[in-house]
């Protein structure tokens, strides 16, 4: 029995991590290519969970159909964002853009307040209760459909930053910004672009969390929390390194609430990240 | 050869309060290559570094006329300028070669595969190493691709701060043969050099810098016969 119930749980960490995955990688880029931690990262992921329960009830958009709306736009107000709004506080100081973002994310978790209410919100579908059966497990649709999506959003950016100039622009810039420009790359617009990307990986994330867990205002900070973590295990700058960190926190979760106590998720999964990072400073795959 | 590229006017550098440069004028020609020859702390780099936009300045720049002073580096490149950095480090080191290359080339796509050749052509060894990672390559392999990933712009003018630096005297009379080849092609050459033998060897005309100012500017033949600069800095 005992084999079986591992077998299971390792499964659902497994498949969990790549939703976990997902909502890293935005976070990853933009830390990676520009140095600074968005702390509304959270509050941005909340908004494609929102946007998609907005499109789902009231035009009756299926969540997985609304993604091909949301991530074009949430492309498109990253890239706004920060060359409009984020670019001053950036070029002033790391900490000053810091507080920007703490800032969005204040008047982001108070829109929600008062548009949604505090009361927890779901992305219903008659397909949230399927199962699949893999082998003898049987798992949600849900988390295999987050596992697959997120493998087709790692493996797209991972290809896009590898084979066209914009996302060798964006690899030139965040390792040395001075010769980027030398080489005729306008920086300002590469952040404004990677952090367009940052937020289209949010949007999606939104959409996916949105379909696997339900969320209220206060989600957010959950998953800004979720984000550092898979960060800082999977290291700066690597897809797989990313996707790997979201792998060994979902393990992590999983199996802690199985086999000892949920209460000690949390517990669990920061005395790994302490221990990985303790032995290994730039996690499992950092340059 | 008689036509100004690139002409600089009363260009002066601070570094906080330090003044790194101060008041310089030269001009320089069309097709031609001219060294800017002096010890460290003369302010050779610092002169290249203001003229692609990376260090701010007082006094103007003009390239093939045009004043460039209000343009960013990117802006810059775009003008014709491009930079060979001193530092092996100015590779990009999580790049293979080819990519290295290849984003040199950003500016310049449709010209991409010719411009490979040309590199190739230039440094075989490169093509050769394309498929690996530039750290790993050696010193002067790193210095032939900072040059290449330059030429892939195709600029009207590059700029070289001390190629020879760190390297043996067989790869460094490599890269010079290289340059020399690059400047046939028709790309003028802005060389730093702190060998004054090996700057008035290569270059065509030259300036000697002291401490932030120009001593002296002619062509390297005329300098290689001033008396003052034989005794000073040729020990002859």
């Amino acid at each position: 029995m005992l084999p079986m119930e591992l077998g299971e749980a390792v499964l659902y960490g497994a498949l969990l991590g790549g939703a976990y995955a997902v909502i890293g990688i935005g976070m990853s880029l933009i830390l990676g290519v520009m140095d600074v931690m968005n702390i509304a990262h959270g509050e941005f992921i909340l908004l494609g969970s929102y946007l998609a329960y907005y499109l789902l009830t009231t035009l009756g958009i299926d969540p997985l159909l609304s993604i091909i709306i949301l991530a074009p736009s949430f492309f498109v107000l990253g890239f706004l964002l920060q060359r409009f709004g984020l670019s001053k506080p950036l070029k002033y100081s790391v900490d000053i853009f810091v507080m920007a973002t703490l800032a969005i994310s204040t008047i982001l978790e108070n829109v929600y307040l008062l548009v949604w209410s505090p009361l927890q919100k779901a992305l219903v579908t008659n397909y949230m209760l399927w199962s699949l059966k893999l082998g003898e497990f049987s798992v949600p649709f849900v988390y295999v459909l987050d596992f697959l999506v997120a493998i087709a959003v790692l493996v797209f950016l991972r290809e896009f930053l590898r084979k066209t100039y914009l996302g060798m622009a964006i690899r030139a810039s965040s390792e040395d910004w001075r010769m980027a420009q030398v080489m005729g790359i306008n920086t300002d617009n590469v952040r404004a672009l990677t952090f367009g990307l940052g937020l289209l990986t949010a949007g999606i994330a939104g959409v996916l969390i949105g379909l696997t867990y339900p969320f209220s205002p206060s989600t957010g900070k959950a998953y800004l929390v979720i984000a550092f973590g898979v960060v800082v295990l999977g290291g700066l700058g690597s897809m797989l390194g990313t996707f790997l960190g979201g792998v060994i926190l979902g393990l992590v979760q999983v199996l802690t609430a199985v086999f000892f106590d949920p209460a000690w998720q949390l517990f669990a999964s920061y005395l790994v990240i302490f221990v990985l990072l303790a032995l290994r400073p730039k996690g499992v795959l950092g340059r | 050869m008689s036509e100004i590229i690139l002409r600089i006017n009363n260009l002066t550098v601070y570094y906080g309060r330090l003044e790194a440069l101060h008041d310089i004028s030269f001009d320089v020609k069309k097709g031609e290559i001219f060294a800017l020859i002096g010890s460290n702390g003369a302010g050779k780099t610092s002169t290249l570094s203001a003229i692609v936009g990376l260090v701010p300045y007082r006094g103007n720049i003009e390239l093939l006329g045009e004043k460039i002073d209000h343009l960013k580096t990117y802006q810059r490149t775009t003008r014709g300028l491009s930079l060979v950095p001193e530092s092996s480090a100015a590779i990009f080191s999580r790049f293979t070669v080819l990519e290295n290359l290849i984003i040199g080339s950003y500016i310049n796509r449709e010209s991409k595969n010719d411009m490979l050749e040309r590199v190739f052509s230039l440094f075989p060894i490169l093509k050769e190493r394309a498929d690996q990672m530039a750290d790993k390559l050696s010193g002067g392999e790193r210095k032939m691709l900072l040059i290449g990933r330059a030429l892939m712009s195709n600029p009207k003018l590059l700029l070289l701060d001390e190629v020879s630096l760190g390297l043996s005297p067989v790869v460094t009379e490599k890269i010079y043969e290289a340059c020399a080849e690059i400047n046939t092609q028709g790309v003028t050459i802005l060389l730093v050099e702190q060998s004054i033998w090996k700057a008035l060897e290569k270059a065509d005309r030259a300036c000697i810098m002291e401490a932030g100012k120009i001593v002296k500017i002619g062509s390297s033949a005329e300098l290689r016969d001033e008396e003052l600069i034989r005794k000073a800095y040729l020990g002859l």
